[in-house]
């Protein structure tokens, strides 16, 4: 069994920036540009609720087996970048979508 | 525009200009040239002095000319307060030059429409410093203005004087030193420089059909005591075209000097049914006026050709070779084109004539030529094979495509639609269907009904295949065999509508979907490079899907093949496709039809890292 993991300095969850290139990306792009790259990352124990702990104790009682569960909050973006445009190493224009994240919560 | 009559050889004149230079200064002469002999020009100056960006300065009253000899002076001397005066009037931002308007006389004197060739314009730089000591210039200051030379004269103008090269300032104020000018670049050009005067004339009318432009270098030798030194600057003259050219045939004639051209299968409004190519040495009138004033009439004949034809003119400029040099001139290309779609059982065979005017030709004879088109419109007969024979197997999914049926010549046809029917002629099995094929005019077979292919009493269909004219409504018919092969097995459990859900070929290759004439999903392998065209992926069939071309029985159900249909978002390295679906991917494609999402990615074996941190460990 594991100790909770709630030390005092852990950040909670909020928007993180990355500065990386399109080819670190891992999509297959060519590109030898640099975007911003935000994501969300951070605790979330604040935000467990009833029912997080309600749902850990059915699984632990086997209740509630069958199915992928979650029972904690998870820092998740609640709304992302509309697009990012790129040039490519064959000079040809690339635009992604929703590639990086705009807001975060706990979800 | 109207001939004026006398032309300036340039547009634009520059000299500098130093505080409080003596009154009486010679600044620069002007040079106008004639359209017909026995004109003499007359100057005269514009009333203001303008800034570089148009804006009103001042009266001059510093500047005159002499209205015979194109000279302009100093009449007044200009000090520091009125440049200050000046530069104040300008609206803070800081005077460098400013210009005057020459006018020719007899023009209307308008002045803000200053425009060549009425009009030239002559800058003034403005120099914040008294005229330097004679000592301590240079050569290139000494010889030439700052800006470059270059020169304008009319083609089939009488010769003159078009440029004065002594710098005027400098031999007032430097009196001392001594100056010579030569003009380099071929003896036995048209140009000469007058050694005691140093005027600039062309000793005989200019031909632009011959030359059009003439790179000559003007040198000049500075004298200073014992030392010389040369300076050298480009010299270019550009002759100034006119229409003195009358079109003429350019290639695509025959010795009747007519073009013949066949419409038959294109018969689509808009076709380019035959092109002419009319040359014309000149390249006025220029591009805005050309095509009001270069008209071509297609000739009245009969009613019907009139309707149905029109002439489209489109000149483009070209290079002709002409005594080792290039010149240019311009090519005309008329294009016979319909003006309406043809049915297929129209049939004419027709002359006609279309009527070329250059109108502002202004040389000897006639600007017109008459162009012929031969035309023969030929009636198109639609004809099928003699018979189709097609298998199905009897594990096929609803749309597979069975075959395809097509009426001769059909994938030429433009303008011609045909619509297919099947008329089912056995018992009631009507297991196929067919779709026609806007782009190529085909008809394609699939399977319409799964449970008629799997009725044991259905082992043979026989179908007639009807294609139809949709304008005349005339018909061809061929018949059509279908044979069922193999024996029906049940789909796995659980399996998807769609092949494209699929995600690693196990699970696509033991399911069937919508669309797989076998009963089961192939597997395409990609190559694995980049973001390619090939990528991986699970589809009815690989002879169809993908093909990037998202086809008749495709579009009419978008399990069948999202990879070239899918009107949604694609997520992951990708190219989306021309009109829908994906060009090129990374990886892997899979798509969630209803969702209108595909996924392209390469295989992962890694647990995403969310689920790691968030998995309760217990």
């Amino acid at each position: 069994r594991r100790r909770a993991r709630a030390r005092s300095g852990t950040r909670p969850c909020g928007l993180r920036e990355l500065e990386v290139r399109v080819s670190e990306l891992g999509l297959g792009y060519a590109s030898e540009e640099t975007v911003l790259f935000r994501y969300c990352a951070g605790a979330c124990e604040a935000a467990a609720r009833f029912y997080d702990q309600g749902l850990r104790r059915l699984r632990q009682r086997r209740r509630v087996r069958r199915e992928k569960v979650r029972a904690q909050p998870c820092c998740r973006p609640t709304a992302y970048e509309d697009e990012v445009s790129f040039l490519d190493t064959h000079s040809r224009y690339h635009t992604v979508h929703e590639l990086s994240a705009r807001e975060c919560a706990c979800v | 525009e109207a001939p004026l009559g006398l032309y300036f050889s340039r547009d634009a004149y520059w000299e500098k200009l130093y505080v409080d230079q003596p009154a009486g200064m010679p600044l620069l002469y002007v040079h106008a040239l004639r359209d017909v002999p026995d004109e003499v020009p007359s100057f005269r100056l514009g009333q203001h002095l303008y800034s570089a960006y148009r804006k009103r300065l001042h009266e001059n009253n510093w500047i005159r000319i002499q209205e015979d000899t194109g000279l302009l002076y100093l009449n007044w001397s200009l000090d520091h307060s009125s440049w200050e005066k000046l530069s104040i009037r300008n609206g803070g931002f800081p005077l460098l030059t400013v210009y005057l308007q020459v006018f020719l006389l007899p023009t209307a004197l308008r002045e803000g429409e200053c425009q060549w060739p009425g009009c030239a314009r002559v800058y003034f730089s403005f120099i914040n410093t008294s005229f330097p000591a004679c000592g301590s210039l240079k050569p290139r200051e000494l010889c030439f203005p700052k800006t470059g030379l270059s020169f304008r004269i009319r083609e089939n103008r009488p010769p003159g004087t078009f440029h004065q090269f002594r710098q005027l300032p400098m031999q007032f104020l430097c009196p001392n030193i001594s100056i010579t000018y030569r003009l380099l670049g071929g003896e036995n050009l048209p140009f000469r420089c007058a050694p005691d005067s140093l005027e600039v004339s062309t000793r005989w009318a200019l031909d632009r059909e011959r030359r059009e432009k003439y790179e000559l270098v003007a040198a000049c030798t500075v004298h200073m005591g014992a030392r010389e030194e040369e300076v050298m600057v480009p010299f270019p003259v550009t002759v100034y075209d006119e229409d003195d050219s009358a079109p003429t045939f350019l290639g695509g004639v025959d010795s009747t000097g007519a073009t013949s051209a066949v419409v038959e299968f294109k018969r689509k409004k808009g076709t380019v049914v035959a092109t002419l190519h009319v040359f014309d040495a000149d390249v006025v009138p220029a591009s805005g006026e050309l095509l009001r004033r270069y008209t071509s009439t297609l000739l009245p004949g009969d009613a019907w050709a009139l309707q149905t034809f029109r002439v489209e003119h489109s000149p483009n400029e070209t290079l002709v070779k002409v005594n080792g040099s290039f010149i240019r001139a311009t090519v005309h290309e008329y294009r016979l084109v319909l003006n309406r779609s043809l049915p297929i059982s129209e049939s004419h065979a027709l002359q006609l004539a279309v009527l070329v005017n250059d109108s502002d030709f202004q040389g000897l004879g006639e600007g017109t030529l008459l162009l012929h088109f031969n035309v023969s419109v030929l009636p198109v007969s639609l004809r099928l094979p003699s018979a189709y024979s097609f298998t199905v197997s009897r594990r096929a999914h609803h749309f597979a495509q069975v075959g395809k049926v097509s009426v001769e010549n059909c994938q030429q046809f433009t303008g011609i639609h045909v619509q297919y029917d099947l008329q089912l002629s056995s018992a009631n099995c009507s297991a196929l269907g067919v779709v026609t094929s806007a782009e190529d005019t085909t008809g394609i077979l699939f399977v319409n009904d799964t449970e008629a292919l799997r009725r044991p009493e259905c082992t043979q269909l026989q179908y007639a295949v009807v294609a139809t004219d949709q304008s005349t409504h005339r018909q061809a018919q061929a018949p059509l065999l279908v044979t069922m092969e193999g024996t029906y097995m049940a789909e796995e459990p659980g399996c998807p509508l769609s092949c494209a859900v699929s995600k690693r070929r196990p699970e696509c290759e033991e399911c069937g979907g919508l669309g797989s004439p076998t009963g089961r999903c192939e597997w395409r392998q990609g190559d694995g490079k980049g973001i390619s065209r090939n990528f991986s992926t699970c589809s009815p069939s690989i002879k169809t899907c993908p093909d990037s071309h998202c086809d008749a029985v495709e579009s009419s159900n978008p399990n069948i093949c999202p990879q070239d249909c899918l009107r949604g978002s694609i997520i992951g390295g990708h190219e989306p496709g021309e009109r829908w679906g994906i060009k090129a991917g990374f990886g892997t494609c899979n798509c969630f039809p209803e969702e209108k999402k595909c996924f392209c990615e390469p295989e992962d074996s890694q647990d995403p890292l969310c689920d790691e941190l968030c998995r309760m460990v217990i």
